[in-house]
């Protein structure tokens, strides 16, 4: 591609490429929309600050997370268990640490395989027409016609519950929504005066498609699988709630939270630290979804009729 | 303040006993963005008396919407700073919400900018008319829930209501009304909506109607039929109006005064007839210079140099400064003072040199030096009387020989700017023996691109059961019903017609964009399909260029990268490429810095330089131009129409030029064909054509542009109502029932398209039609006018340097 | 519509074949705690007709479930219909309770937002709304418990049947959804009030509050309804878990427990019953859309197939 690039500055390497691109980037006016967007600071903050939870934080955690010691169970607060322990006196806060690279792995994972599932055949629909677009529109119309948490809670449940299968799950649900947008932003494009243009000096559409097409339905993507990495994280600590996920001892926030529940009234902070850990990953997406929703201006995600995870 | 004075001692003033003035001084409105304050308006002064039509023009982003919405506390976002609002006496920009909720029902209307978005597309037109009357009635008692009650029932309920709506459609003339008053707006068309809101101003009976744009976006014979009624009710009822467009021709037909704006300020004023025979101030000289029907045919366009001023700083000297040939020290550093041109004619500028030069004088050069281009920048005349930076303001082109100049024109060996490029073009033109410049053998008068009956159908319905199964009941549009046409090297045909006559279904089956269903289209004597059969060849031959050129590059890929896409499918290798982006940017007179900035850093004029360049890149021997500037400024409009016409003297292209602008078509091409419901109506060479046309729409489309026909009366041939569907075009002649001059005889014949002097009309009565009735010979007095090149009608014509 | 229905049936029908390994052999193995004997194999596939072709087994199980028969379930005995019935009720009443909360908090909430962009008002709605979606509605449902029932003892801990039993579970899933509709609300409404019918009813000189409620909030509702649709299939993933947390019985415990018990019938039944009840209300949601939006013609914006 940058081969292509014209004009007197021609990058010389790869890596002087990329870093054109970067530059190019920052003086963009979505570069520009980024660095003032406290939204975007405040969320990718906390974005950030998971991440090195889930990356660095098991290694540094004083306690193994699955260790029991029936001893100390069920311990409020305390300087050796600032989060206390739980009913098989595990530390909560270790817990927590190693719930964090669970839930930011299966996220990730999921909304990974949603977007490329869900680009994939939105483009795929958009560039075919006819009845290859109907046909998979229809499977996207069959998709949606499930709600999609007992859709999912089926699926693992009769693969059996496991964190992989959670992971299927959850990809299979959620694909139709960005199949949806996808096609109703690369039909729109399509019928754009440049890629009339490219039409007219012959572009085969392969050509269309990586060129023209995808670059401009990428921002509704991005803003989509952030706000998707959300509500898979709720998603996916619901079906471990049920049950149906993350099996114990595994240390995953929704676990936690069904483990807690026969202790509401001895030991409300079993409950309260992983909910909280599940709201605030979910509130650091939701604020950079929105954040990159207002700087890359597309308001219009959804095609004005579906939207749902 | 100057103005304010001045304000005070001309027109009729600002007494208060004056009823029914909407008076406005030193108005400052400002909005705050996040890059900082932006002074939208600063310091507006005028006022609008009873009974009379003022008009405010300048180019977008002057702030003359904004001043428009502040009169009636619109304003927001923006805030008024500064400044008073007056209408009888009562101070405006303090007044609460209950007066001015009196005021705007009752004494002030405003007929807000675009139709399309102005209705409320929930309630039905008959409701939101009848709601403006039940305000009007009782400003001050609107019962909440009865009126949120009132949208969910669809129908009118009371009588009374009903028959006062009734006759407030029939006042704008919306036909049939009562089939009309349960209807949504969407099923409207945009001329109807214009109507609608026009009735919602009319309800409230006001004292003073502003109309933001009234005809903007609305094809030019629904634009004439608007403004017609607008004239009529300000006879009729003796309302108070302003009118604000960036249309000098629209203010000048219609308006007593005019107003004329620059970056927020009044730089102009005075009664309609003196500002445009006398414009004093620089840049209304340069507004005025740059119309094409100013210029004659096939000649350069004068343009303003530099750009409009963005309004991010409040200027303390003239606005104008970047911009004026004739600019001072003094221009810089301080407010110019108002002086007094003659009766109630002002204007804001303090150089007598600038007020007194010529009209061309003030319009620079159009960046156009960089061209290697030896053909037009001659007639040093041109610089003779002027102090600065003019150049070839009304020079014409060398090979200028009136209608007739594609003999000449092919005749002339085309130097291309580049000999190498052109050499290394690819062998596309089979037909032709010299492989250096295709264009320049002038032996070869056979045709670049020929249509043959071409017809194009498209279904009403795109269901699934339609589309697989071959029955069904789906109608087809007919968007292009047996168009012939021929399009030679070097010539220029411009083709005209209302919204939906399918002139750009056309243009798409040149491209290739769509494949006729019906007939062929020939590129150099082979038949071709659509874009996807053709040849490399077949494709190099054809560049477009489209209306919007925001929307023609792609935002994500830089200026050189979207010029480079063409030669990339071509095969052309790297180095080749880039040569050929400096060569096609230089054609269009671009910095090369601008191959590596992304279109949305670049102004709308050079986006669609950009767009022509890469046009332009394989060096067709055809460029398809549809509506290239009709989202232009005029000034823009008319460097990218200079810009134009050089690369066709250089390159020897076919431009096959499609607007809805007859002034562009005069002054851009060579021949024009007429198009109304998918079918040509009348071609002919653009002097004759457009100067006495043998078609009554052709006729009727020139009579519809705003401005020519001034003091005239109103007997000219005025369209009624609006093209039929072309689901179910009228038997007969498909013209007929809106042609004033229709038979009986038309409504059962459908004439061909037969040759009638020069060209062609499809016409029964070609000929004789307009020497049939005595009425029409005020049309002849007219276009005779027009034929000659319409100097008669500009006194200042002799600012004209030839 | 009906390729949708069909697509439907299949899926949920096909859900019994993901199990890794013979149907039949897990099933058999889940129910005794054991492994089975091959004769006990053959004779549930029999039984079940397990034996047969798919495309068979599929045709007469959609043959019945037309007709209303959904199977038996394994464990109980019991016509999978009748279950169904019993548990709908407490649902459909825990469903309509809480799309009830949720609209009365997010509309008006959504349109002073709006009205008043970036005041206090709107900024508390915002980061509200922001948490509401944010948190996930079993922890909310436990907190509920917790401060409402155990603390201060105003409600019934779990079950159903009473208003008390009602109003935290309607709570719980009600907010999380006020919390989606009241950003969807304000989005819509600000972009309404941008619209220039909107600007020509003021100059009308009609008073603020109608423009904001007849011109503005008639338009903004349009897209507002149809996620409220959309919503109904996030009421029913909420259902699931609501009802597990308050142990309610409804059709979400019913589902959870047959899952883990892989009582097939049930689980078939269920999702089936939850997706046409979707697909239903995206049908009546798009005739609101009709009533509500007079640009869309009848018929023309069909969930699916007719479109």
């Amino acid at each position: 591609m940058s081969e292509h690039t014209a004009g007197r500055s021609q990058p010389t390497s790869r890596v002087s490429a990329v870093l054109e691109r970067v530059r190019r980037f920052g003086r963009s006016r979505v570069g520009t929309a980024m660095r003032m967007n406290g939204q975007i600071r405040l969320g990718g903050g906390i974005v950030c600050l998971l991440g090195l939870v889930a990356v660095v934080g098991p290694f540094l955690t004083p306690y193994d997370p699955a260790a029991q010691a029936l001893e100390t169970r069920l311990q409020g607060p305390s300087l050796a268990h600032p989060l206390g322990t739980d009913s098989l006196g595990r530390d909560v806060a270790t817990r927590l640490v190693h719930g964090a690279r669970i839930s930011l792995a299966l996220a990730v994972a999921a909304t990974a395989v949603r977007v490329v599932l869900g680009t994939t055949i939105g483009l795929l629909a958009a560039v075919s027409g006819g009845l290859v677009d109907t046909a998979l529109m229809r499977l996207a119309d069959i998709q949606l016609a499930f709600p999609g948490l007992v859709l999912a809670l089926v699926i693992a449940g009769a693969l059996g519950p496991s964190i992989q299968n959670v992971v299927i799950a959850l990809s299979v649900v959620g694909w139709a929504t960005y199949a949806r947008i996808v096609r109703a932003n690369a039909l729109a494009v399509k019928e754009r005066p440049f890629v009339q243009s490219a039409r007219l000096y012959g572009t085969p559409k392969r050509r269309i498609v990586r060129r023209h097409l995808l670059p401009n339905v990428v921002n509704p993507v991005v803003v989509l699988a952030t706000l998707n990495l959300g509500t898979v994280v709720l998603a996916a600590a619901g079906l471990s709630f049920l049950g149906l996920g993350a099996q114990p001892p595994t240390a995953e926030w929704g676990t936690m939270i069904a483990g807690g529940r026969d202790y509401l009234r001895a030991a409300p902070w079993l409950i309260t630290a992983p909910g909280v850990a599940i709201a605030f990953t979910v509130i650091g997406f939701n604020l950079l979804g929105d954040g990159l929703r207002d700087a890359l201006d597309t308001d219009h995600i959804d095609d004005g009729k579906r939207r749902r995870t | 303040m100057h103005w304010t004075l001045t304000t005070l001692t001309t027109a009729n003033g600002g007494e208060p006993e004056m009823t029914g003035t909407l008076s406005v001084e030193d108005l400052h409105v400002r909005f705050r963005t996040e890059s900082g304050q932006v002074h939208a308006v600063n310091g507006v002064s005028f006022e609008v008396s009873q009974g009379e039509i003022v008009g405010l023009v300048g180019e977008s982003g002057c702030g003359k919407s904004v001043t428009a919405r502040s009169l009636v506390r619109l304003e927001d976002p923006g805030e008024i700073v500064d400044g008073r609002v007056r209408f009888d006496g009562r101070e405006l920009t303090t007044a609460d919400e209950r007066t001015l909720r009196g005021l705007r029902s009752t004494e002030l209307a405003m007929v807000p900018q675009d139709p399309s978005t102005a209705l409320n597309p929930a309630y039905t037109v008959g409701e939101q008319i009848a709601e403006a009357l039940r305000v009007h009635r009782s400003p001050d008692d609107q019962p909440f829930f009865s009126e949120l009650a009132i949208g969910v029932s669809s129908r009118l309920r009371s009588r009374a209501l009903q028959s006062r709506v009734l006759e407030l459609l029939e006042t704008v003339d919306i036909p049939r009304p009562e089939d009309r008053i349960d209807d949504y707006p969407h099923q409207f068309s945009g001329g109807m909506r214009q109507r609608v809101l026009l009735a919602i101003a009319l309800a409230r009976d006001p004292s003073v109607l502003i109309a933001d744009e009234p005809t903007t976006g609305l094809d030019t014979t629904t634009q004439a039929a608007i403004l017609d009624r607008l004239a009529d009710l300000n006879d009729s009822r003796d309302m108070g109006m302003l009118l604000i467009s960036h249309d000098f021709g629209v203010v000048s037909e219609l308006c007593d005064r005019v107003v004329v704006m620059y970056n927020g300020t009044v730089v102009e004023r005075g009664p309609v007839e003196a500002v445009r025979s006398n414009p004093t101030h620089p840049y209304t000289k340069a507004l005025l210079g740059c119309l094409p029907h100013r210029s004659e045919p096939q000649s350069r366009l004068p343009t303003v140099g530099g750009s409009p001023p963005d309004g991010s700083a409040s200027p303390d000297g003239c606005a104008f400064v970047d911009r004026c040939p004739f600019a001072t020290e003094d221009c810089r550093g301080a407010a110019p003072p108002v002086v007094h041109v003659a009766d109630n004619h002002d204007v804001r500028c303090g150089v007598s040199q600038a007020r007194e030069a010529t009209l061309e004088s003030t319009l620079a050069a159009d960046d156009d030096g960089s061209l290697d281009n030896p053909a037009p920048a001659g007639d040093p005349d041109a610089r003779q009387p002027t102090p600065a930076t003019v150049v070839d303001g009304g020079a014409v082109r060398t090979d200028e020989t009136g209608g007739e100049r594609t003999g000449d024109r092919t005749a002339e060996p085309t130097i291309a700017s580049d000999p190498a490029a052109t050499a290394e073009k690819p062998s596309a033109t089979a037909g032709d023996d010299a492989t250096a410049a295709p264009t320049s053998d002038s032996g070869d008068t056979s045709p670049v691109v020929e249509l043959e009956n071409v017809h194009k159908s498209f279904r009403e319905s795109d269901a699934l059961l339609d589309r697989v199964l071959p029955f069904g009941d789906d109608e087809t549009v007919d968007a292009v019903r047996g168009v012939s046409l021929e399009l030679r090297a070097g010539e220029t045909l411009g083709l005209v017609g209302e919204s939906g006559c399918g002139k750009s279904t056309l243009a798409k089956l040149v491209t290739g964009l769509e494949a006729p269903t019906g007939g062929s289209v020939h590129i150099r004597g082979e038949a071709v399909d659509g874009v996807d059969r053709r040849t490399n060849e077949q494709l190099a031959e054809i560049g477009a260029v489209f209306q919007n050129p925001g929307a023609s590059l792609n935002p994500k890929r830089t200026v050189g990268e979207s010029i480079a896409e063409p030669l990339f499918e071509a095969g052309w290798d790297k180095q080749r490429r880039i040569d050929r982006i400096e060569t096609v940017l230089s054609l269009v007179d671009l910095p090369l810095e601008c191959a590596d900035r992304y279109p949305r850093r670049l102004s709308g004029g050079q986006q669609q330089r950009v767009a022509i360049a890469r046009a332009l890149a394989l060096e067709p021997a055809v460029l398809v131009l549809d509506e290239p500037t009709a989202a232009l400024d005029v000034s823009t409009q008319a460097t990218v129409l200079n810009l134009l016409a050089d690369l066709q003297d250089e390159l020897g292209l076919a431009y096959l030029f499609i607007s809805h602008d007859l002034d562009v078509v005069r002054n851009a091409a060579d021949r024009v064909a007429a198009m109304y419901l998918g079918r040509l109506v009348e071609v002919g060479p653009t002097g004759r054509t457009l100067s006495k046309p043998t078609h009554p729409y052709t006729q009727a489309l020139l009579d519809s542009i705003p401005g020519d026909r001034f003091g005239e009366g109103s007997s000219d041939l005025r369209l009624t109502g609006e093209p039929p569907s072309p689901t179910d075009p009228p038997d007969g002649c498909a013209f007929h029932p809106r042609c004033p001059a229709a038979t009986p005889e038309c409504s059962r014949i459908d004439p061909d398209l037969e040759s009638v002097s020069e060209g062609q009309s499809r016409c029964l009565y070609a000929p004789d039609w307009r020497d049939g009735a005595g009425e029409t010979d005020q049309h002849r007095v007219t276009d005779e006018r027009r034929a000659t090149g319409e100097q008669q009608s500009m006194p200042r014509s002799s600012g004209d340097q030839r | 519509m009906s390729v949708v229905l069909v697509g439907v049936s299949l899926i949920t029908y096909a859900f019994v074949f993901l199990t890794p390994g013979d149907p039949a052999y897990t099933i058999l193995r889940e129910q005794q705690q054991g492994p089975p004997s091959d004769a006990q194999v053959e004779a549930f596939r029999a039984e079940q007709g397990l034996d047969e072709p798919f495309v068979v087994q599929y045709a007469s199980w959609l043959g019945d479930a037309v007709q209303g028969d959904l199977g038996i379930s394994y464990y109980r005995s019991e016509p999978v219909t009748s279950l169904l019935l019993e548990y709908l009720p407490n649902t459909l009443e825990l469903a309509l309770a809480a799309v009830a909360v949720s609209l009365l908090l997010a509309i008006p909430t959504g349109v002073a937002s709006a009205v008043h962009r970036d005041t206090w008002i709107d900024r508390t709605s915002q980061i509200v709304a922001l948490t509401g979606i944010s948190m996930p509605n079993f922890w909310l449902g436990y907190l509920l418990i917790l401060v409402c029932s155990l603390w201060l003892g105003l409600t019934p801990v779990s079950g159903a049947g009473t208003l008390g039993h009602l109003v935290l579970p309607a709570i719980t899933l009600g907010t999380g959804m006020a919390a989606v509709v009241t950003r969807l609300v304000r989005t819509s409404m600000l972009e309404v009030l941008d619209a220039e019918y909107v600007d020509t009813a003021r100059s009308k000189g009609v008073r603020e509050r109608l423009v904001v409620y007849k011109h503005a909030l008639r338009n903004a509702l349009i897209p507002v309804v149809t996620i409220v649709g959309l919503q109904f299939g996030f009421i029913l993933n909420g259902a699931v878990i609501v009802e597990v947390v308050f142990q309610r019985p409804g059709l979400g415990t019913l589902l959870v427990d047959s899952i883990f018990i892989r009582d097939y019938p049930i689980v078939q039944g269920v999702v089936l019953v939850t997706a046409v009840a979707f697909v239903v209300t995206n049908q009546l949601v798009d005739l609101a859309y009709v009533a509500l939006d007079p640009r869309i013609e009848p018929g023309g914006r069909g969930v699916s197939a007719n479109e």
